[in-house]
């Protein structure tokens, strides 16, 4: 059952301590050059900033998608409902690309933008705008193409009309681009007493011989749609009908990544926002999903909209997915050397400069025996205030919490790919009881299955005030106990729950934490009268829960908790039996005591939480803007 | 109730031990690692070295690190301060002292460069720019390296001239940088370029021996104990619209008085992107020498041993006759090393090894004293280790080489 729900990808995680080889490392012994010499080395060296181009144009491969319709009447069954189809605009498509790509590029790269004859290169500090190519580059058609034929499309127009001009274009910003770089050459003859930055040329040639163009894909979607009416009550007691349509459309957007090794362009990476799991999928279809209200019944034109707001939320969940699994090759996760492992206050030399977010876990390695070992991880409590731009003086470093394992100065930090959502599943026992006329029958008692989600809403809007904040949403279901005594007539049967709450983590060291927190719960239970079938009924009950938890994480991405929390409901609901009769009966539900444990794993997807995730900090490209605005000297470059 | 407190104290402090091993390590133990590798003369008095420290936490590797950067300025190397075995026997005594204020020596510590942990030790590597001025002066507080400074104090250090093979060119950037790197290091340095004037008296003097080298001929002229050829080369292409450039920079080194090459090194700059290429050569010129000069060091004090040399050219008269035997037993009286280079019926061309004379004006009057013959001896001309004389009826300033 666990397997099925847990990604595949995590399943190797969950037998392993945080002792795990992640890489074997060559030993180093002097290297060659002066500067190898003053520099460091791949055990504590930190990453560097990456040139990366992100293609404006949304491959496509159709521009309208036809979706199976069901229509399910009020207390009638469901039906198919024919098909409808909508469309997607090429524009809109790359203006929604625009809207979310910073997710996948932000301003941890260096930005690299063709335009007619001209290329700009933004780096951390500078913009070389206006540089002359000398040459027309094409725009991208908007026909629609296979995956194949689109990445291949990309790969032949980068080689013919890019690739011949990238290592001009590349060199005009290498000055600036090595002055941003962590291994810079210090203490030396030729930078210390001859005053000169003096890059070297094999810097140089690295510089300009490799950068990487991303490139963004749709395939077909595949989706469908339901309208279901809905009886409502109007203050005077009649009834009216209104159409809830919804339609679940995730895009499983894919992202082609082309690496430029100072000749060509080949495909370096490919990877897909699929669903890896249960759970993966679920997540995906909540945030690709999108509903709309109407009190007629709708149409086909009236699919376009709730289509265009479905699009835009699981775009965004989409590029937080690729963005993701991005990060999980190293060359494109930032990395940095401890600079103060004091488990409370780890110092790290990065920040918003690399969109590092509240809460961002860092895994903690060190080359032991001639392999890189994760020795401890821990989540970024403070990120910094770390802009190139920035004077030096000025910058602050990003300030971190060790949650498990160890650390210690100049380990090296690695960002762990982390979308800051949960999936979870979990057992809980409830201890309400049914009242009725406020005599306890002993039925009400529920067990469930839960299955949910859970959010770092530090993460999500990127707030430290909110640090270890989370947010739930629960799904529970299961049965109710029976009835005792006077009362075993009553025999449970359904119970189901939903559940959204908040807690608040505080971590405890080697993995562990306790948590507090509260939920908002509405609890449908249902009933069986075991004399009188008839007088069978259901209720639903509207509950606080406070809690609390304890857990303890395996790896970043799983971990275990069990907690106790104390069911109060404040509000009962219920209305006739089941053979139409009004109850007269006072029903309740009791407070009682619920406990409960699982297990949660990391999702490659924000799914429910997608559309609170805020965008990637900009604060660098405004102080960039601003910095070069003012400067009377230093314009913006042309070559 | 005690009881069980008690022992779960035990195991905590036997945890506690088990983790973290006692460190055997004393201040004055000499270091563990004898890793370090030399990046640069930084500095006339500084040399940068990358280092690698061994140790049980990064505290002990850290200073073992500082250690081996010391050790391999005293040692390590070309250009180690320690290149006798007496002089490291003599160390011994004292080495406590320098393991245990390594840091006294180090004027710089960079940032880690590399962390690994290997069989439960860490391993740590630095670069430290060791201040080999100071670390030269305690050995000297200590007799250490006595026997060098009373070597130096009877012979001085040599004289220099640094000739630049094209006056106009980055050579004579490369000399420069030379003279500087040289003077820094209390030497007495001349910089010429090829294109000076040859003194004639120079020029037929050396006439006899054959070698007509305008730089010999100069540093003849100049009267320095060594000359060192510089001849420096930039060499750039174009990446990605950038200009990238390497200098290197070819010295060799020859005593003035026999011609004879006594070092050679060629220095080189990283290729780099920049302006100019004056900055390049100075990198190259730095490295050419900071290794040509430990080749210098050690062949001037071998030499010393011998006595200093001279180069000195006989022409006599018409008048005086055949004195190449009194000419012979003059230069054996006061020098303890002689070597006839070339000789025809009145001209010769010696090289000799003496001791006491601190130059040639001094030699001259130690010959004048000793010179049993027909005529006299007289000066045409000195410099430093080079002397011409005469040996005639009467002074004159002419000479004649057959």
């Amino acid at each position: 059952m666990l397997s099925a729900l847990v990604p595949k990808n995590l399943l190797p995680l969950l037998p392993l301590t945080l002792l795990a080889t992640t890489l074997a490392l060559p030993a180093t012994s002097f290297a060659e050059t002066r500067r190898d010499q003053v520099t460091a080395d791949s055990s504590v060296a930190a990453s560097e900033r990456q040139v990366v181009m992100g293609i404006s144009r949304l491959g496509l491969e159709r521009t309208r998608f036809n979706f199976p319709v069901f229509y399910t009447p009020h207390e009638g069954e469901t039906r198919p409902y024919g098909h409808w189809s909508v469309e997607i605009n090429q524009d809109y498509a790359d203006a929604t690309l625009a809207e979310y790509i910073r997710f996948v590029i932000p301003s941890r790269f260096d930005r690299l933008v063709f335009e007619n004859d001209e290329a700009t290169l933004t780096t951390a500090t500078q913009v070389f705008e206006d540089l002359d190519i000398g040459r027309l580059v094409p725009e991208l058609d908007s026909r629609t193409r296979s995956y194949r034929e689109f990445r291949n499309y990309l790969l032949n127009h980068l080689n013919t009309h890019i690739a011949p001009v990238m290592q001009d274009v590349m060199g005009a910003a290498a000055e600036a681009r090595y002055e941003e770089m962590n291994a810079l050459e210090k203490n030396t003859f030729i930078t210390q007493r001859a005053r000169q930055t003096g890059m070297p040329a094999r810097v140089l040639e690295g510089l300009v011989s490799s950068s990487y163009a991303m490139g963004f894909y749709l395939p077909r979607l595949e989706g469908r749609m339901f309208i279901s009416q809905q009886e409502r009550q109007r203050y005077d007691g009649s009834t009216y009908y209104v159409y809830s349509t919804s339609l679940q459309a995730p895009l499983e957007t894919r992202l082609v990544v082309f690496h430029y090794n100072g000749e060509e362009f080949t495909v370096d990476l490919q990877l897909s926002a699929e669903a890896d799991g249960i759970f993966e999928g679920m997540a995906q279809q909540m945030s690709g999903t999108a509903s709309v209200t109407t009190e007629r019944m709708p149409r086909e034109r009236d699919a376009q909209q709730i289509f265009d707001e479905a699009f835009q939320d699981s775009f965004k969940d989409s590029t937080l997915a690729l963005s993701t699994q991005l990060k999980e090759d190293r060359r494109f996760a930032v990395s940095t050397p401890v600079l103060d492992p004091t488990p409370g206050r780890i110092i790290l030399e990065v920040g918003n400069q690399e969109d590092i977010r509240v809460d961002q876990p860092f895994t903690f390695r060190r080359v032991i025996d001639q392999q890189e070992e994760v020795v401890g991880w821990g989540r970024v409590r403070k990120p910094g205030r770390n802009c190139l731009v920035l004077p030096a003086d000025e910058r602050t470093p990003s300030e971190g919490a060790l949650l498990a394992g160890d650390v210690e100065a100049y380990d090296l930090a690695v960002e762990h790919p982390w979308t800051g959502v949960y999936g979870r599943i979990g057992a809980s026992q409830s201890g309400t009881e049914l009242t009725i006329n406020d005599e306890a029958t002993g039925a009400g008692a529920t067990s469930m299955l839960e299955l949910g989600f859970q959010g770092n809403l530090g993460y999500l809007f990127n707030a430290s005030g909110m640090s270890e904040v989370w947010m739930n949403l629960d799904l529970g279901l299961g049965a109710n106990s029976s009835g005792e005594e006077t009362f075993d007539y009553l025999e449970g049967s359904a119970a189901a729950r939903l559940r959204l709450g908040f807690e608040k983590r505080f971590h405890l060291g080697a993995g562990t934490y306790v948590s507090a927190g509260a939920d908002f719960g509405a609890e449908a239970h249902s009933f069986t009268n075991l004399n009188d079938e008839d007088k069978n009924f259901d209720l639903t009950t509207y509950n606080v829960i406070p809690r609390a938890e304890l857990g303890y994480y395996f790896t970043p991405n799983v971990k275990i908790y069990a907690g106790a929390a104390y069911n109060q409901p404040f509000g009962t609901q219920y209305d006739e039996y089941d053979d139409g009769s009004i109850i007269t009966d006072e029903l309740a539900m009791t407070g009682g005591l619920n406990v409960q444990a699982g297990i949660a794993f990391h999702l490659g997807f924000a799914g429910p939480f997608a559309s609170m995730m805020s965008h990637p900090s900009r604060e660098c490209d405004y102080l960039r803007q601003a910095s070069l605005n003012t400067s009377s000297n230093a314009p913006s470059k042309k070559r | 109730m005690r009881t069980p407190i008690i022992v779960l104290l035990l195991a905590l402090l036997l945890t506690a031990c088990a983790s973290a091993p006692e460190s055997t390590v004393k201040p004055t133990d000499p270091p563990l690692s004898h890793q370090a590798t030399l990046v640069e003369s930084y500095s006339s008095t500084e040399n940068l070295i990358r280092a690698t420290g061994l140790g049980n936490n990064l505290a002990e590797a850290r200073d073992d690190a500082r250690k081996a950067a010391v050790w391999f300025a005293l040692f390590g190397g070309s250009n180690a301060l320690l290149n006798t075995d007496g002089q490291r026997q003599s160390f011994r005594n004292y080495e406590g002292e320098f393991w245990a204020n390594a840091m006294r020596y180090i004027n710089h510590e960079s940032g880690l460069l590399s962390k690994r942990q290997e069989a439960g030790q860490s391993r740590i590597e630095r670069s430290f720019r060791v201040d080999i001025a100071k670390l030269k002066e305690d050995l000297v507080a200590r007799n250490i390296l006595t026997s060098t400074q009373a070597l130096a104090a009877d012979l001085a250090n040599p004289r220099i001239t640094v000739i630049a093979e094209d006056p106009q060119g980055d050579a004579r950037h490369a000399a420069n940088v030379f003279s500087e790197y040289l003077q820094d290091r209390n030497y007495e340095v001349q910089v010429m370029d090829a294109s000076e004037n040859i003194n004639e008296i120079v020029q037929q003097a050396a006439t006899l021996e054959g070698n007509l080298d305008p730089m010999y001929l100069l540093a003849l002229q100049t009267g320095s104990d060594i000359y060192i050829r510089v001849d420096a080369e930039v060499a750039e292409r174009q990446i990605a619209g950038n200009r990238v450039a390497q200098s290197t920079v070819n010295a060799t080194a020859y005593y003035t008085a026999t011609a004879s090459q006594l070092g050679a090194a060629n220095g080189y700059s990283e290729e780099r992107a920049i302006a100019g290429g004056a900055a390049l050569t100075a990198e190259a010129a730095n490295d050419a020498a900071n290794k040509v000069l430990g080749q210098i060091n050690r062949s001037w004090q071998r030499e010393a041993a011998r006595g200093k040399a001279f180069k000195v050219v006989v022409s006599a008269g018409p008048s005086v006759g055949d004195v190449s035997r009194n000419v012979h037993q003059m230069f054996n009286q006061v020098c303890n090393r002689v070597r006839r280079n070339a000789a025809g019926t009145t001209s010769f061309d010696y090289t000799v090894n003496c001791e006491g004379q601190a130059d040639a004006f001094e030699l001259l009057m130690d010959l004048q004293d000793n010179y049993q013959g027909p005529g006299r001896v007289f000066r045409v001309m000195d410099s430093g280790a080079f002397l011409v004389l005469r040996i005639g009826e009467s002074e004159s300033n002419s000479i004649i080489i057959e």
